[in-house]
């Protein structure tokens, strides 16, 4: 009975208000190139100081589930991914743009995306405790396995264009090594750049991979817009039952990886959504269409890159332990209002938590909401005229990537990585297994020299955990999964020649 | 059309609440703090700042950049921000505080900037012990003796410690079990070059133990790896250690403060168990040298007053801040004993 | 001597051409292009990376600290090299690659840095008030309406969403 009247809280006129402020401002800004709902919560921050602890979580809630939708919209229309998750989008919802199905592509990913939510905010609301008590048993080995997942994610996406595919992943291994050595505390491969000093940053640079390359390339092949001709926009956003029930499995399945992820520490939205689509398209009767429109793809992604906003306020609530950047800032939010994470959040603070989940909730509503409703008026963005659009964009991701340090440097490695983007795509060298590997190949090499670290005081504590065997037979698993067809084939072989 | 102006509607609102929105207080919802905090009708003033001579009469006549080299949402950003707030609110100020956040290089490309800046007031930046270690182990030029201490926010005593379930009851125990096993007993900290890699060394120096360290990327891992028993200690804050304390996963050993700290006070100090060793992170605001010491003075009672304040202590209540209020002479002595401290320790044992 | 080589654009349902050498005319039977394989610019730009890291890589003292960067060097420098040997017995050729347009966006790339370079003088919204005009003239578009429209309206949004509403800190340069 309690927790109902809690949801009543939702309803008062100034709850609502910022629940709507922070919703438009979340889209706006995931929509933008460079900026994510990690910017649009920073500068929430302090405004929302003097607003009444509800107040301010919602809004700020509300923010970090519009914020991780919003950059869905531009990756499908117009191949800029907001960040670095939502590049996965482009892979299946670009395709889909071009041949004409834009609104529905649109669609497929509001709801997906509408669908992980809601599942990472149910986690959060009915077994937040419970799930939360995942993280402890996460040390620096566990953590290193977890990460490999990520890796092999990568060796199976390579599968066809191996070669070139894994030379793009040691070249952002190498750039993830750039920056300061967290064991050492010595800074690495800076070649003198005072701003490289503690990391080659990754949103600028991911944003030059995949945004600005997008510019260059529309450039080169000249075309007039993004999609030519009327019947572009054919179709409409709203999906039969026979198309939502064919994305129905891959967006539950997205959901729940996203919630989970979302959970565990090192892993961020990133590797949720590689994972989230690498499995749909292994597991598919048709993998070959993945990467051509083919809508499993996106629903999947989508849905995964949702799920994590729940899933990684569960720690964060329950411990205390953010489980990804958004919600470290989460963290600042609830220490001003003088709500300290724990069993003291949902027991005598419960009200304020409760109020927070149930925001996330109604937040998840808009995303339909902005998705469905406001379609036909984001589908017009690929009939501007690319003379407009291009510089636009341009203007845009230069603020962007401004805005993740505040320093000038970051918005010329825009442009360097955005002219690598450029070639590396013209040359045929596949660009997500790049992003992959610089985001994670700092994490792992660290994970690992630390557990190696550890072990030195005792090996067989550190690796003979339950869950790190655990995660060896998953990681096994993921390795030889995309390859099974291939290994049952080699067997085949040898019974007929027996 | 209508999503437009739908659109629109909502512009138009958040423009108007967002020239309202700082005013508002916490009407009709009561504080989720145990203890009672007068939110409403602090008439009381205590606020009793004069403009000291030579100081021009116009001051501020733009606004005071402070420059703040690390990310938004920590403690002593949200602390700031609160008692700009409150110094503009009375001095009647035009212009207040903007916060310049310039992340790079842990603090360098900051601080670098901050150093060159013309010393005219208006431009002030984040000073804290940390600085003053990078500083002294790069040879740059940010060191105590080439600033003007305004103003100190708090002072984070260090703390180690180890899980709940752990053997070790005291901080003997833990140094003996090291002294035993050198190299076999791990301890967490977030920088092996920062004050706690340095007050590990320290402390192994005074009793002849070796410890193992391991470093992690922030506090929150050092203590959930601590938690979950794949580390055996921790040496951090104990600002960074409310959390998992009230959740009774850990428990501290002993502060690195010269007297026990407020927060903890069953804790003893460092030097109470036999090692005298001093780990303490203050955390200052200061202005390039040469700025004018009216200035500064005036500055400095703003700050003072500030965080005196019944209405800023109420906001801050519940963020556990170590609370460590001085002046701009207090401030300089303070920092220039940590100075000396660090340079004696340097030509010692350099740690970099 | 020159005979055109034809790409069939699936996306955009059009043929962009490049001009390719034969060696002799008779060649034309086996429809084997001979011209600078492309794929080596790949492989020139990935030997300099994990040179320049890899000669980076012994400044490190940390000999841990060391190793992993140097097994990624040589992991890199080994498949391309072996990238090499494919591109030699003619396993990768230029067919699945473009490079049609490259001058546009190259040209495109050195305006895109002026505006960068311009932005640390005089500031963001003045460098975007006279880029964004700047960029739509050279990319062809010429209605006037269409250009002061889109210049004025695009700064005035950021300026008002961005500066005045969320107060963010905006690019700055030592003009303003």
């Amino acid at each position: 009975m309690n927790i109902l009247s809690y949801f009543a809280q939702l309803f008062t006129l100034q709850n609502l208000m910022w629940l709507c402020i922070g919703a438009t401002i979340g889209v706006v800004l995931g929509a933008l190139p460079g900026m994510s709902a990690d910017t649009g919560i920073g500068i929430f921050l302090p405004l929302t100081f003097s607003l009444p602890p509800t107040t301010a979580l919602i809004c700020l809630g509300a923010i970090y589930v519009t914020g991780s939708y919003g950059g869905n919209i531009t990756a499908v229309l117009v191949n800029t991914p907001g960040t670095s998750d939502s590049l996965f989008m482009t892979l299946d919802g670009y395709p889909m743009t071009l041949k004409g199905e834009g609104l529905k592509a649109i669609g497929v990913t509001t709801i997906s995306a509408f669908a992980g939510g809601m599942v990472g905010c149910l986690a959060l609301l009915f077994i937040a405790p419970q799930l939360a008590k995942l993280a402890f048993y996460f040390g620096a080995w566990e953590l290193f396995l977890t990460v490999m997942m990520g890796i092999i994610i990568i060796i199976s996406l390579v599968k066809e264009r191996a070669l070139k595919g894994l030379m793009s992943a040691t070249l952002g291994f190498l750039c993830s090594l750039v920056g300061l050595d967290g064991l050492t505390g010595f800074s690495r491969f800076n070649f003198g750049i005072m701003a490289i000093y503690d990391e080659l940053p990754l949103l600028p640079v991911v944003l030059g991979m995949f945004a600005f390359s997008q510019v260059f390339v529309l450039i080169a092949e000249n075309r007039k817009s993004i999609v030519i001709g009327e019947e572009s926009m054919k179709g409409s956003v709203w999906l039969s039952p026979k198309e939502l029930k064919n994305i129905l499995f891959e967006t539950l399945r997205g959901s729940v990886i996203g919630t989970l992820i979302g959970i565990v520490p090192a892993a961020g939205t990133t590797v949720a959504a590689g994972m989230s689509y690498n499995l749909a398209r292994s597991s598919d009767k048709d993998p070959e269409s993945f990467g051509k429109g083919n809508p499993k793809g996106l629903a999947s992604v989508s849905a995964a890159n949702n799920g994590v906003v729940g899933g990684s306020l569960v720690p964060l609530l329950t411990l205390g332990i953010p489980g990804n950047g958004t919600s470290a800032l989460f963290m600042a939010a609830l220490l001003i209002h003088g709500l300290a994470p724990g069993t003291q959040l949902f027991t005598t603070n419960a009200k304020y938590v409760y109020g927070l989940i149930f925001g996330l909730i109604l937040a998840n509503v808009f995303i339909l909401l902005f998705g469905l409703y406001g379609a036909r008026f984001y589908a017009k963005i690929t009939k501007v005229p690319s003379s407009v659009l291009i510089p636009v964009i341009t203007a845009l991701c230069v603020l962007g990537a401004f805005s993740f340090r505040y320093l000038a440097f970051d918005m010329l490695l825009v442009l360097i990585f955005g002219v690598i983007g450029y070639f590396m795509d013209r040359l045929g060298i596949p660009l997500a297994p790049f992003v992959l590997a610089f985001v994670l190949g700092k994490s792992a090499e660290i994970d690992l020299r630390r557990a190696l670290i550890l072990m030195q005081g005792d090996v067989a504590s550190v690796v003979l955990t339950p869950l790190s065997i655990l995660l060896i037979i998953i990681d096994v698993a993921l390795l030889i999964w995309p390859f099974w067809d291939n290994i049952k084939a080699l067997f085949k072989k040898k019974e007929v020649k027996a | 059309m209508k999503k437009l102006a739908a659109l629109l509607l909502a512009a138009a609102m958040v423009l108007s609440l967002a020239a309202c929105g700082t005013s508002n207080k916490n009407a009709g919802e009561e504080s989720p703090a145990p203890s009672a905090s007068p939110a409403a009708g602090t008439a009381e003033s205590t606020w009793n700042v004069t403009r000291p001579e030579g100081l021009p009469a116009d001051f501020p006549s733009k606004e005071i950049t402070y420059i703040y080299p690390f990310g938004v949402g920590s403690m002593q950003d949200i602390y700031f921000r609160i008692l700009a707030e409150k110094i503009k609110e009375k001095e009647g100020w035009k212009y207040g505080f903007v916060v310049k956040q310039q992340e790079g290089a842990s603090g360098d490309i900051g601080w670098t900037n901050f150093i060159k800046s013309k010393p005219d007031g208006y431009t002030i930046g984040f000073a804290p012990t940390a600085q003053q270690i990078t500083a002294i182990a790069y040879g740059k030029n940010y060191t105590a003796d080439n600033m003007a201490y305004i103003f100190n926010m708090m002072s984070d005593p260090g703390a180690v410690g180890v899980s709940s379930k752990s053997q070790y009851a005291t901080l003997q125990d833990l140094m003996n079990a090291a002294k035993e096993n050198p190299g076999k007993i791990t301890i967490g900290v977030t920088s092996v070059t920062g004050s706690e890699g340095l007050a590990v060394l320290q402390l192994e120096e005074a009793s002849g133990a070796k410890f193992k360290v391991v470093p992690y990327d922030g506090e929150t891992e050092v203590l959930t790896a601590v938690a979950g028993g794949h580390c055996d200690a921790y040496c951090l804050n104990v600002g960074d250690l409310a959390t998992f304390l009230s959740e009774g996963s850990i428990k501290i050993l002993a502060v690195g403060s010269e007297e026990r700290s407020e927060l903890v006070p069953d804790v003893p100090t460092y030097k109470e168990c036999g090692y005298d060793v001093i780990q303490v992170n203050s955390r200052a605001i200061a202005a390039p040298a040469g700025t004018d010491e009216a200035i500064i003075k005036y500055l400095s009672d703003c700050f003072v007053a500030a965080a005196n304040d019944p209405d800023v202590k109420a906001q801050c209540a519940d963020m556990t801040i170590p609370y460590d209020t001085k002046d701009y002479k207090e401030t300089t002595e303070m920092f220039m004993g940590y100075f000396k401290t660090y340079k004696d320790l340097w030509e010692k044992e350099p740690w970099a | 001597m020159y005979e055109l080589c034809r790409l069939h654009e699936t996306i955009t349902q059009s043929y962009t051409y490049y001009p390719c050498v034969l060696k002799k005319r008779g060649d034309l039977a086996l429809k084997k292009e001979k011209g600078f394989n492309y794929n080596l610019l790949s492989c020139i730009f990935m030997y300099v990376m994990s040179g320049a890291f890899l000669i980076s890589s012994f400044t490190i003292e940390d000999r841990a600290s060391r190793t992993f960067p140097q097994v990624i060097c040589a992991l890199c420098i080994f498949l391309t090299t072996l990238f090499l040997i494919q591109i030699i017995r003619g396993k990768y050729t230029n067919t699945d690659i473009n490079l049609s347009g490259t001058g546009r966006a190259i040209m495109m790339a050195g305006i895109i840095l002026l505006y960068i370079l311009g932005i640390n003088f005089t500031g963001y919204y003045i460098a975007s008030f006279i880029f964004l005009p700047a960029a739509m003239l050279v990319l062809g578009q010429r209605n006037w309406k269409v250009i002061v429209g889109v210049d004025v309206g695009v700064v005035l949004f950021i300026y008002l969403f961005f500066g005045m509403l969320l107060s963010m800190q905006m690019p700055e340069g030592i003009l303003f």
